[in-house]
């Protein structure tokens, strides 16, 4: 059965999470919806707050999720696609609201290791609000809004009707600096294209063509790495397997997309959260018939240099390899 | 990555990545590329990447210590690893289920 996409929506505490999804939900692109909100404290406050219409569904679920609720996520999901298989409701969309606190990277390694949420769910994308007023002050002083907004394909930009221009325009410079790979967007009173939060991410809509590193806010750095010519695909999972051993936690993410020296036409994604990979995954065409590698590390303290080298050296040996392999004897 | 640069660029950025204060030095042997890794506490590692018939070798001792070989990058940089900085945390890459990744 075909898995339904499911969208992250993470923000710290106030940073106008509910607003911005209470006001999606009342377009009709997101009809269908199933809406999944997590709050801390057994009286749920969100869920009420957000008007919707019959056709989307909320579920509940208490407990952070990125700590002692997995397995909450991993019930309400698994309820909602059986209730889907046996027709007695109809969603072709999830999105799950997570708490202000919450670490987004223990979610999302869920969607790749817990067997309900792998089978059924494929993660579409990860979401971030940040405050215009208080944002900025909010990145420097809480870790979790920093790995929230590293971890994010896309941010968008709240309250810039309380905050003046000049405010909006240093906080969007700050967050590519932070990550520069994700999406940004302001909002406006709350409203947003609703296919920023549907259309796929592509992490290679950059006018550069060489792998790049940004540094800021405390250690969180975000590299870049870039190879027109096509990469071999068993170099791939030695490639992780470096990182893992050399960044172990500090790695945040991995995603991207990569062209392979076996199979150079079709595009394949790369997904990892901390050391947890996903098998390789296919596009049909390339997005913007652009081929290439382009793959966006996340985490604590990288190095560009590391990085990038180990690619190239893994890359050289598997091409080596494989050279002396089919070479006469 | 023949090129003691390249080696050079390498080892760096594992120190770097590995938070290792060291200077690195490289240069270009009969077989490949050698390297050596000055660290303050004056201790000194040798690293050697080497092209055989067979394929790469890496070798990586310390004055105290023999020469240990790896067939690849990975097992060298494990080794490194544990001669720059073995109170480093280590992680391990988990594979998840082969579901295939729809996009």
């Amino acid at each position: 059965m075909k898995r339904v996409p499911i969208s992250v929506l993470t923000g710290f505490l106030g940073s106008g999470k509910t607003t911005i999804l209470s006001s999606l939900l009342k377009r009709p692109e997101l009809g269908r919806t199933a809406v999944i909100i997590n709050e801390f404290g057994e009286v749920g406050l969100d869920h009420q707050l957000i008007e919707t219409s019959e056709e989307d569904l909320i579920s509940l679920t208490t407990g952070c999720l990125c700590c002692v609720a997995q397995g909450d996520l991993s019930r309400t999901v698994g309820d909602l696609l059986a209730r889907r298989r046996l027709g007695q409701i109809s969603f072709e969309q999830i999105i799950v609201e997570t708490t202000g606190l919450a670490d987004p990277i223990p979610i999302l390694q869920s969607f790749l290791t817990d067997p309900v949420l792998a089978e059924g769910v494929m993660l579409k994308r990860v979401i971030t609000t940040l405050d215009a007023v208080l944002g900025e002050e909010t990145l420097k002083r809480r870790e979790e809004a920093r790995r929230q907004a590293a971890c994010a394909d896309g941010i968008i930009i709240t309250k810039s009707d309380l905050a003046d221009a000049c405010a909006t325009e240093q906080i969007v410079g700050n967050i590519h600096a932070l990550n520069s790979v994700a999406e940004v967007k302001v909002a406006s009173f709350g409203e947003i294209d609703p296919m920023f939060l549907l259309s796929n991410t592509d992490t290679r809509n950059r006018d550069h063509n060489w792998s790049e590193h940004s540094h800021i806010h405390g250690h969180t750095d975000v590299i870049t790495l870039r190879r027109s010519e096509p990469v071999h695909a068993a170099a791939l999972p030695l490639f992780f397997e470096a990182l893992a051993e050399v960044y172990g936690p500090r790695l945040l993410r991995v995603k991207g997309l990569v062209q392979i020296v076996e199979v150079p036409d079709t595009p394949g994604v790369i997904h990892g959260v901390q050391n947890i990979f996903h098998p390789l995954g296919w596009l049909d065409t390339w997005p913007n018939k652009e081929t290439g590698t382009s793959l966006t590390l996340i985490g604590e303290d990288l190095s560009l240099e590391f990085s990038d080298a180990l690619l190239s050296l893994l890359n050289e040996e598997v091409s080596l390899a494989k050279e002396l392999n089919t070479a006469p004897n | 990555m023949d090129t003691a640069a390249e080696l050079n660029r390498f080892l760096r950025g594992l120190c770097a990545a590995l938070d290792v204060d060291a200077e690195v030095v490289t240069s270009l042997g009969d077989l490949g590329t050698e390297a050596a890794i000055y660290r303050p506490d004056q201790k000194t590692i040798f690293v050697s990447r080497e092209r055989m018939d067979f394929g790469i070798v890496w070798s990586i001792s310390t004055e105290a210590s023999q020469k240990r070989r790896h067939p690849s990058a990975q097992g060298a940089i494990r080794s490194l690893a544990a001669l720059l900085a073995p109170s480093k945390p280590a992680g391990r890459v988990l594979f998840a289920s082969d579901r295939g990744l729809e996009a």
